[in-house]
């Protein structure tokens, strides 16, 4: 891994389309711009692992899916 | 889009949307869906991967579950979908029944929105701590359903 020493206010780019800039910086939390492409999804990686996970589990069959036309009705409000 | 629609859960085609989700879903490998409610009043749907029909992800209309549902789109997600006007949104979120229909969660945090107009899908991660990626199916009502 490239590691890189940066101030408030000073950026990195990588490839010619993407822009890191350091905003803010205080105690163990830097605050982080970026600018990049609209096509490149931006997450905080934590969080994207969480979603991949529950995206994964909760993958199912349409007729495991179709157990829910089942649902009480009373438990969600009809629109 | 055509004949990939053929194999899907329900059997009204009229009411069936074939979606292309261009950023795909993390986790997931699939780009284009089919989206179909499990019955006419049902506030579950299905969401179809028409590579493989035999795999999708239960979706839930949130607001029929959780009433003070919002959130604001970000203007890069407003661009990507080409949303122009409200009434063209769509949203869903997936419900995970991996554990049963009694410990069923869904994802708030991460709802999928869909431009209705141009069959657009993308999955949205929401920056709120008001919700999260697994919030009880059940959480108004407490205790075990009564069953169908």
């Amino acid at each position: 891994m490239l590691v890189l020493a940066r101030r408030k206010g000073q950026s990195i780019r990588i490839g010619k389309d993407i822009k890191i800039l350091v905003t803010e910086v205080s105690g163990d939390t830097v605050r982080i711009g970026i600018e990049a492409p609209q096509e490149l999804e931006i997450y905080r990686s934590e969080i994207y692992k969480q979603l991949q996970e529950e995206n994964r589990v909760s993958v199912t069959s349409p007729e495991e899916a179709m157990v829910f036309i089942n649902y009480p009705r009373e438990k969600t409000k009809k629109l | 889009m055509g004949g990939a629609a053929g194999k899907t859960a329900g059997d009204d085609d009229a009411r069936k949307l074939v979606l292309s989700f261009p950023w795909g879903m993390p986790g997931l490998d699939y780009r284009q869906y089919c989206l179909c409610a499990l019955a006419e009043d049902s506030p579950f749907y299905f969401l179809q991967s028409t590579d493989r029909p035999e795999v999708g992800l239960l979706l839930i209309n949130p607001f029929a579950v959780r009433g003070d549902y919002e959130f604001d789109l970000s203007a890069d997600v407003l661009e990507q979908l080409k949303i122009t006007d409200q009434r063209q949104v769509a949203v869903f979120c997936t419900v995970n029944a991996a554990r049963g229909i009694r410990s069923a969660t869904v994802n708030f945090l991460a709802p999928i929105v869909i431009n209705v107009d141009l069959l657009l899908g993308k999955q949205v991660v929401l920056n709120d701590k008001k919700y999260s990626l697994r919030a009880p199916l059940t959480a108004g009502g407490g205790g075990p359903g009564e069953g169908g």
